[in-house]
């Protein structure tokens, strides 16, 4: 699926600034749908990345502490694979 | 007629998987290795945002409030005056306790009040951080790992992180911290996991009876909230007590680190 760039631009700049000023959940919950919309958002790994940096000092494996970042490649991934399984 | 087209989509596939793989093994190395860089990062480009984002919304928290029903609100006051009538009873057998209080610290020359602790704004706070945890406006000019935190003279947690112009603060109700607690006097030296929300749960034996509302303080003597739940363990000889600090976590704005 083909979509306009600036759509792109503007919601990948809207959920970074998520990351930043509402709950942590919201701006999960919106990198995914942007996942399911757009193909390869890359950006969300940036969504990850300002969470772990502003909170995720919490929880720790192998002492990497950049569990959201980890967690949103997985699914990048994960929604990655069902969108070309699905052929959107 | 045959054709190679799925062959080199093929190679085309594997290829472009090759590179995704590579690029996420990169950015992960970079955040091992330079994940305190981007943390600081992060952190100073969150202080404007937040402080931004405090003048946007500060305005719309009283207009919102205007649209509040009719009957919700009056139910809110009967609730809020029976509270207030409960309040005063309490409140005659507080300053009296206070008053005995004062003539005690005075007796022992004991001041409460560290002038040298530092006042600090609250950036960011519950619920928009996960992990019950706060981002505080002091850097690491000012403050450093470990320095506790008080609101409303209750210690609230521990400075965990530092940076050049903000700190995060680990809640004591942060999911896995401990702490230990008195309760209603009897129980002393009970030991309270953080469960998040600004939660504890404290396990004790069941045999040990404990009522909704009793009191639960710090060691020395601050209180720190009440038994607002007692869950017995079928499976097992023990009961899990909750209680949650006297406050909202998102609603502190303000927060004091001792000095050191």
């Amino acid at each position: 699926m083909k979509t306009n760039i600036w759509w792109r631009v503007s919601y990948s700049l809207f959920i970074i600034l998520c990351a930043f000023v509402a709950p942590w959940w919201i701006s999960v919950v919106f990198s995914i749908l942007g996942l399911l919309y757009f193909e390869k958002l890359y950006e969300v790994m940036v969504v990850g990345i300002v969470l772990d940096s502003l909170y995720g000092f919490n929880v720790e494996i192998f002492s990497f502490g950049f569990i959201f970042t980890l967690f949103l490649i997985i699914v990048f991934y994960l929604i990655s694979n069902l969108r070309k399984n699905l052929l959107i | 007629m045959r054709t190679n087209f799925p062959q080199r989509n093929k190679k085309q596939e594997l290829k472009r998987k090759i590179h995704q793989a590579i690029l996420v093994v990169v950015i992960l190395a970079a955040l091992f290795f330079f994940g305190s860089f981007v943390r600081g990062l992060v952190q100073f480009i969150n202080a404007p945002i937040s402080a931004a984002k405090e003048i946007i919304t500060r305005p719309f928290g009283t207009f919102f409030g205007y649209f509040a029903s009719k009957s919700e609100l009056v139910e809110r006051n009967l609730a809020l005056d029976g509270e207030n009538k409960k309040l005063k009873i309490e409140l005659l057998t507080v300053e009296s306790l206070r008053r005995e209080n004062d003539s005690l610290k005075d007796l022992l020359n004991y001041n409460q009040e560290n002038p040298n602790n530092l006042l600090a704004k609250v950036l960011n706070r519950p619920p928009v951080s996960p992990y019950d945890t706060f981002v505080i406006d002091l850097g690491s000019d000012k403050v450093a790992v470990a320095q506790e935190v008080f609101y409303q003279n209750i210690p609230i947690g521990r400075i965990a992180e530092v940076y050049s112009g903000s700190a995060i603060v680990r809640i004591y109700s942060s999911s896995g911290e401990k702490i230990f607690v008195d309760i209603d006097e009897d129980l002393t030296n009970i030991e309270a996991l953080g469960i998040g929300g600004g939660t504890f749960r404290a396990k004790i034996p069941k045999d040990l009876i404990i009522d909704v509302g009793a009191m639960v303080t710090l060691p020395g003597g601050v209180l720190l909230g009440q038994v607002e739940g007692i869950e017995p363990e079928p499976s097992d000889t023990f009961q899990n007590l909750y209680f949650r600090y006297p406050f909202k976590l998102s609603q502190i704005d303000w927060v004091t680190v001792q000095a050191d």
